[in-house]
């Protein structure tokens, strides 16, 4: 299996123009790791740690001041159009429907609008929002927004899939069942997945690998293979394997989310 | 459904309570009728103004007064709320004397533009202009400031050009906050271009009702001042509707 995603040495370090931190904060340092072609791989780490700044350094958005991302062998200078990114927030547009949310990126991208429009019905499909092409993203669910959000970044045809917290705003249950459908889609489809998650259970439930990062400045503290069987169902979810699994993840993060703690607290 | 009538019953209880009770004042003899008229008459002679055509001829020159007044501002609103967001320096120079100045009354200016434009239709317009430009410039530089960051996030993310940027995401994400603006200034132009043509002589509603006081026509003054709040309120509902309609989808 290639290689798809390569993370080397890579480290950022903000200017603090504010001040307040005496000059400079270390966010993230030399973190390295590589995900392979049709691999689900989540990063998981106490809140503040810096995931959400390597997934924009890795969606090229944000330039890294050490190492380098290697997405399909080219190295990262800007947003790689075979990567796509899924957010957390509402970042569904309001004033467009599902299907000419789900058409924006190809819009851009200047396809011909009858392309365009099979594309976008065939993704809003494959996501199971069909019967909602001509809906507002006010006028569905939350759950129903962030399907509409990966229907987006799939109609772009994207090999990698870099996911931030995509269902963190969600309530528990729908957020367990959201994870099913990503399975399902990501099974459907093959994409390769980065996946960022606070949620230890989520993390399990999704992912062929888990990579816990620590507080900052963030570097990755262990990497945690998942050897649960696929389909994941409740069933798979609740052995014992599986409680070990989180149980020890839980005892790596506990140490750090306690000094992010601290460190809030201290200032 | 059955709350939002009564409210509406009762507002219009409240009217009809009001003129009556107006009424019955004036006829009872404890306000002068120079001072007050009853509705009843000022009714009459507020059909009569429709029917005879004078309100039309006067309702004519504040129309394109107004139209005048409102595209400028309008333009000058968009054009400079986008230039004060696009180089931020000058507008957090400018901004606020411009809302110190949407605070006072404009009308203080009016010698000025008396001595620049004349006793004319083109004093009417400047000032409106004036008055009905800030809340669109304010509004629209606030709606592009107020555009959420995820969405500037994802189009970088989906590499768009800086024109994309701006027509496909934050022109559209404005729009609320845009809209609220162009009505605030709808509004305030319009009370510009009646309070200016009082004052003048370019004619228009404005000066239909200050001529007829000056010759104490007061029942006259008072069928002008109920034909303008008519026709505000009803131009003005128009235009609320319209936002909501905007807004409706936004959110």
């Amino acid at each position: 299996m290639d290689v798809l995603i390569q993370v080397r040495k890579v480290s950022k370090t903000f200017e603090d123009l504010s001040g307040n931190t005496g000059g400079s904060v270390e966010a993230i340092r030399m973190i390295d790791f590589e995900v392979r072609r049709g691999e689900f791989v989540s990063l998981v780490g106490p809140s503040g740690c810096g995931k959400t700044t390597l997934l924009d350094i890795i969606g090229g958005l944000e330039r890294p001041t050490g190492g380098e991302v290697i997405l399909e062998g080219e190295r990262v200078e800007s947003p790689h159009p075979k990567a796509a990114m899924v957010f957390q927030t509402m970042s569904v547009f309001p004033w467009r429907t599902a299907l000419t949310n789900v058409e924006f990126g190809l819009e851009l991208r200047k396809v011909d609008s009858r392309t365009r429009r099979n594309k976008a019905l065939e993704v809003l499909h494959l996501v199971g929002l069909q019967g909602f092409e001509y809906k507002y993203p006010s006028q569905l669910s939350g759950g129903m927004n962030q399907r509409l959000a990966i229907a987006r970044a799939l109609a772009l045809d994207p090999d990698i899939l870099l996911m931030d917290e995509p269902f963190g705003a969600l309530d528990e249950q729908t957020r367990f069942l959201m994870g099913l459908e990503l399975l399902r889609i990501w099974e459907a489809t093959r994409k390769t997945i980065l996946f960022i998650t606070h949620s230890i259970a989520e993390a399990i439930q999704l992912s062929d690998r888990v990579l816990v990062l620590s507080m900052r400045p963030s570097v990755v503290k262990e990497e945690i293979p998942i050897p649960l069987p696929r389909p994941r169902t409740i069933e798979t979810l609740t052995t014992d394997a599986c409680k070990e699994i989180e149980h020890h993840i839980w005892d790596i993060l506990k140490v750090e989310a306690l000094k992010g703690l601290a460190e809030r607290h201290g200032q | 459904m059955g709350n939002r009538l009564i409210i509406r019953l009762s507002r219009i209880a409240v009217i009809l309570l009001t003129l009556v009770g107006l009424e019955a004042v004036v006829r009872a003899g404890l306000v002068s009728k120079l001072i007050l008229s009853p509705p009843t008459r000022v009714a009459v002679k507020a059909w009569d103004d429709v029917r005879s055509g004078e309100l039309l001829a006067h309702l004519g020159v504040t129309a394109v007064e107004f139209s005048i007044a409102f595209l400028i501002a309008l333009t000058l609103g968009i054009g400079f709320g986008v230039l004060f967001f696009r180089f931020r320096l000058i507008g957090g120079a400018v901004e606020p004397l411009l809302l110190a100045f949407f605070a006072a009354p404009s009308i203080l200016l009016y010698p000025v533009f008396l001595t620049l434009f004349g006793l004319g239709s083109a004093t009417v317009v400047a000032i409106a202009v004036v008055t009905g430009t800030i809340p669109i410039v304010v509004n629209v530089s606030a709606g592009l400031m107020g555009v959420e960051r995820i969405f500037v996030k994802l189009g970088k993310s989906l590499k768009v050009t800086p024109w994309q940027l701006f027509w496909k995401i934050m022109l559209p994400a404005a729009t609320p906050t845009i809209f609220s603006g162009i009505r605030m200034g709808f509004t305030y132009t319009f009370i510009g271009v009646i309070a200016v043509e009082f004052l003048l002589f370019s004619g228009g509603l404005g000066r239909m009702v200050s001529w007829r006081y000056f010759i104490f026509d007061t029942e006259g003054l008072y069928s002008g001042v109920a034909l303008v709040i008519t026709i505000a309120a009803l131009v003005n509902s128009l235009v609320r509707l319209a936002e909501e309609r905007v807004r409706a989808r936004w959110t």
